[in-house]
């Protein structure tokens, strides 16, 4: 006897719908994803997922408050070391503040004066949150931002630059990116070579084992004025390798900002 | 269904306020589950057109995480039927 299998005709089409609507979806994204045609797509995903991403950063800054309480000793004992950190840190600021004052003066003198124009920008989303590294930021080509430009993390460590402007949104693509690389200067002879990003604010470098560095020397981007990235924490040499790999960190923990400055004018 | 409609939700919201690698890990447990679990793509496309952007080491495409996640939509039919789990679970 000869059976015939049955054809279920539902489940045929239905094969043949997803099958179809997959190759669609295939042809679309081959187009939007290298051509970057969907620009405008990311302008209106952007326009609405922005008020989510800062209803949940009010709502964050609601739950940490009422988390964050604790018994009235740890509050005393925090606050004394708190306290204690600020004392050092207000020394530190006062040494600083004498060589800025000095440097600018310099600077004048030189006539390369440092009068750039920061932007505050908050960060909506940080760069944990997708596979590409980027962070959200709530000010766009409304506010004048451009592509290119430069941020910091605090007012003068540079983090990475506006890749993608939308009218109120813009997005921020780290030094420290895995595959980004950077064009740096090492040490005090200012050695130019590029940084590799490794991510999570990390960075590689390639140099020569006999190269005058050492551990702790700062790390800056090219030019005047002088933008520290980081310092050099590990230095890996070995005896079979004619070059010696660099490791640096960036000088802000990137995860921890919720605000930048991108540089408006330098 | 009513688990079917919250698990999407659930992924969405995932997708939005997580890191990257944990709403991946939720959709690929998702996926085994549901055999069409659309809210995968759905979100892998938010995430790249609100975060993408060129990167080097994406050969400068900016959908990545959406063609992982059809290729992964894909390959369940096969994965699935090789371990013989009976989808959908719930």
């Amino acid at each position: 006897m000869i059976y015939q299998p049955r054809v279920n005709e539902g489940n045929k089409r239905k094969r043949r719908f997803t099958a179809g609507v997959i190759f669609i979806l295939i042809v679309f994204l081959g187009i939007f994803g290298l051509t970057r045609a969907g620009k405008n797509l990311s302008g209106i995903a952007q326009k609405l997922i922005a008020p989510i991403f800062k209803a949940e950063g009010a709502f964050r800054g609601k739950i940490t408050d009422l988390i964050s309480f604790s018994s009235k000793s740890e509050l005393l004992k925090e606050n004394e070391s708190l306290r204690q950190e600020l004392g050092k840190v207000a020394a530190d600021i006062l040494d600083t503040e004498a060589v800025k004052e000095e440097n600018s003066k310099l600077q004048a003198m030189l006539q390369r004066s440092d009068n750039k124009k920061l932007l505050l920008a908050n960060v909506l989303s940080k760069p944990n949150r997708s596979i590409y590294d980027t962070a959200l930021l709530d000010v766009g080509s409304e506010n004048s931002v451009r592509e290119g430009m430069l941020v910091f993390g605090y007012e003068s460590v540079p983090i990475g630059k506006i890749s993608d402007v939308y009218k109120t949104t813009a997005l921020l693509k780290l030094f420290s990116s895995p595959g980004e690389i950077a064009t740096v200067e090492v040490g005090e002879k200012k050695i130019p070579t590029t940084a590799v990003g490794v991510g999570g604010g990390n960075f590689r470098m390639l140099l020569p084992k006999d190269t005058p560095i050492k551990e702790g020397d700062l790390i800056t981007l090219p030019g005047m004025p002088l933008y520290p990235l980081g310092t050099i924490e590990k230095i890996q040499k070995s005896e079979t390798e004619t070059l010696a790999e660099v490791f640096f960190k960036s000088a802000v923990n990137i995860y921890g900002l919720s605000e930048v400055f991108i540089v408006m004018r330098d | 269904m009513k688990f079917r409609v919250f698990s999407g939700i659930l992924f969405l919201l995932f997708a939005l306020f997580l890191p990257w690698w944990f709403s991946f890990f939720a959709g690929c447990i998702f996926l085994l589950i549901y055999p069409n679990f659309w809210e995968l793509i759905l979100g892998a496309l938010i995430t790249d057109l609100t975060f993408g952007t060129p990167l080097s080491r994406f050969g400068g495409f900016t959908l990545a995480l959406t063609v992982l996640s059809l290729i992964l939509f894909i390959l369940r039919r096969f994965i699935v039927r090789r371990l013989f789990i009976k989808a959908p679970l719930l």
